[in-house]
């Protein structure tokens, strides 16, 4: 399968609801997981590895029952699986300490706070899926259509170039 | 001996009142014998001060001077007469020609000294004993002075407290309104709105889906969970293995009964008929005002929270049923209790009179402070029932416990066993809390329970209302 997948947590319904409608463009190529929790977002993780996914992005809230989001975020990055993952945070209540363990211990990609306009989301998720498919995908161009054509079409153009033999 | 002596009037010496008989600093030379009257050993408090300490008194008999004649040392003190004083001088010419004459004038003399001295020394230890006991005491009067001190600044810390919450008081009240409006608004607009859509939505049925009908059934459907709706994708995906997933997710916010009546209705294909996409739109019409409607629902609750709370603060003693301040606590904190696991057991109580202002700050104290010593996933659980004459309400936790023998002292002004980093801010202490209790008329207890954790119990009493008394008198 190899699919690249997103995932999204947040332990407020609606908001998750919001997020997940608002991501609806990237579904088709990249799945869409959601979770309610951390502990969820980790089952949901676990599968996509044992599946043969990768994880490409995570957007993510801090405040949750349990485990926190900077804490989930932490753990990932420190791992193989989804060290490379792109990190969101997308929160309301991440204090400042919080969020300066998650810049400099998680290696945040991009923080949003709440509220969020839809377009905003949709520019940061395309942006960092980009970069995450030209790092990972021997095949950038299947992407062209849902990320930032633009730059793949450079990437793509650059690398033909210096390949060149 | 001295007595026998011929020339005896020429040593004699008078002194008037006042005078001083010998100066401190000066060397002295002869030894005074007070035959008549007497005075103050007298010495400066200091370089600075032109006041004079009494350090020792002289009357008939004693001798002067003997210490300082005796090793040519300066005087110590100043030797000053209070009546008229007549004292007998012996220089040290007159000492030296008795040495010689006598025999045993030396050893005399030296009895004399040791006897002086030694009496002096005696006298020495008694005033040392004095001083030191006089040290004590102010000492002890010190402290309780400086304890009074620390009741009064923590007094006055309790005053400046309670006047921070009044303003803060008097910000939420203006707050709570300022939401309360757009809050209202938003609700008002919502109900427009549904009235609005059946106007514009057609509500004649297309293979027997109508729009309008697909709309209310959104607005009602019930909220499935992540896992839930992973599952009903993954069997729709299953069913129709040609239909894209961004279908299937949309699909599966749907019942089934539903799914299946559109399915029978509208056909599949790879993709959706336009026909079926309406149909799913109108649906999600109707999950998106689902959504809405929650959330000012919960706007509307925190508001009307807030602004109880906040009236509470200023409004007097009323007749209340103290369940209401509870839950409305409960309400404001619910952000910050997301971590632990709330369990409230809130029995029919009758209404007493309090003011519910101040019993919103002792509910807010106790559910923060068993917050503070609690872990994530802790159980905290409140409780109010009736008991014979009395309110109980208890706020029990599973946290860290009172320290052993502290249960009387952690409601005292100055102690404290928050955490270092304490975000509260709201809770005003165990102390104040008391207070607010007392004033009830009530109290308020904490130990530690058997399975481990807090318990804080409140006890109110319950006035007989005229009504009440009167019921009772009747039966």
């Amino acid at each position: 399968m190899n699919q690249i997948c997103i995932l999204c947590v947040d332990d407020e319904p609606e908001v998750l609801e919001a997020i997940e409608r608002d991501l609806r463009e990237f579904d088709d190529v990249f799945p869409v997981e959601i979770a309610e929790s951390a502990q969820e977002a980790r089952n949901l993780w676990g599968q996509i590895d044992s599946r043969g996914d990768q994880l490409g992005l995570i957007v993510c809230d801090h405040l949750m029952p349990g485990e926190t989001g900077v804490e989930l975020l932490i753990s990932m990055d420190h791992s193989t699986t989804a060290g490379s993952a792109r990190k969101v945070l997308l929160t309301g209540q991440a204090g400042h300490e919080d969020t300066i363990e998650a810049i400099n211990r998680a290696g945040l990609d991009y923080y949003i706070s709440k509220p969020w306009t839809g377009e905003h989301l949709q520019e940061v998720v395309r942006k960092l899926l980009t970069e995450y498919v030209l790092e990972h995908s021997p095949d950038p161009m299947s992407f062209m259509a849902v990320l930032d054509a633009q730059k793949i079409a450079e990437a793509i153009h650059k690398n033909g170039m210096t390949s060149d033999s | 001996m001295l007595l026998e002596d011929p020339d005896l009037e020429q040593h004699i010496l008078s002194f008037n009142a006042g005078q001083l008989i010998l100066r401190s600093g000066e060397v002295n030379h002869g030894i005074y014998l007070i035959l008549k009257g007497h005075g103050n050993l007298e010495m400066q408090e200091s370089e600075a001060e032109a006041l004079s300490l009494k350090v020792g008194s002289f009357g008939r008999g004693d001798f002067l001077g003997l210490a300082s004649f005796w090793n040519q040392q300066p005087n110590v003190a100043d030797s000053r007469a209070l009546t008229e004083v007549q004292c007998l001088v012996l220089d040290r010419n007159r000492f030296h020609q008795l040495s010689r004459q006598k025999v045993d004038f030396n050893q005399a003399i030296q009895n004399l000294f040791i006897s002086n001295l030694s009496h002096r020394y005696r006298r020495g230890i008694t005033l040392n004993r004095q001083v030191a006991t006089l040290s004590r005491r102010l000492e002890k009067e010190s402290k309780e002075l400086r304890n009074a001190i620390n009741d009064l600044e923590s007094a006055q810390q309790q005053l400046v407290s309670q006047e921070k919450l009044v303003t803060l008081g008097q910000l939420i009240g203006g707050l709570a309104h300022e939401l309360n409006n757009p809050a209202a608004a938003l609700s008002r607009h919502f109900e427009h709105l549904l009235g609005l859509l059946p106007r514009l939505i057609p509500g004649d049925t297309t293979q027997g889906v109508s729009p309008m009908d697909m709309v209310l059934a959104g607005t009602e459907q019930p909220h499935f969970t992540p896992e839930e709706r992973r599952d009903r994708m993954a069997t729709l995906q299953e069913r129709f293995p040609g239909l894209p997933r961004s279908v299937c997710r949309r699909l599966a916010q749907a019942p089934d009964d539903m799914v299946d009546s559109w399915f029978r209705a509208f056909g599949h294909n790879e993709t959706l008929s336009p026909e079926f996409e309406s149909a799913l739109d109108a649906f999600e019409l109707g999950l998106c005002l689902r959504s809405q409607r929650i959330s000012v629902d919960r706007i509307t609750q925190l508001v009307t929270s807030l602004k109880n709370y906040s009236k509470a603060q200023g409004m007097g003693w009323q007749w209340i049923d103290i369940r209401d301040g509870l839950r409305d606590t409960l309400q404001l904190l619910k952000y910050r209790l997301k971590n632990y696991q709330i369990k409230s057991e809130l029995a029919e109580v009758p209404k007493i009179r309090a003011h519910q202002g101040q019993l919103n700050q002792v509910w807010t104290n106790l559910i923060v402070n068993a917050m503070e010593a609690t872990e994530v996933g802790g159980i905290i659980t409140i409780l109010a029932k009736r008991e014979a004459d009395e309110i109980h309400v208890e706020i029990q936790d599973e946290g860290c416990g009172i320290p052993k023998g502290l249960e009387e002292r952690i409601f005292e002004s100055e102690f404290s066993i928050r955490k270092q980093h304490s975000e509260s801010g709201l809770g005003l202490g165990l102390t104040i809390t008391r207070g607010i209790v007392q004033r009830h008329g009530g109290t308020i207890r904490g130990w530690n329970r058997s399975e481990g954790g807090a318990c804080f119990r409140v006890q109110l009493p319950i006035e007989k209302g005229e009504l009440e008394s009167i019921g009772d008198e009747l039966s």
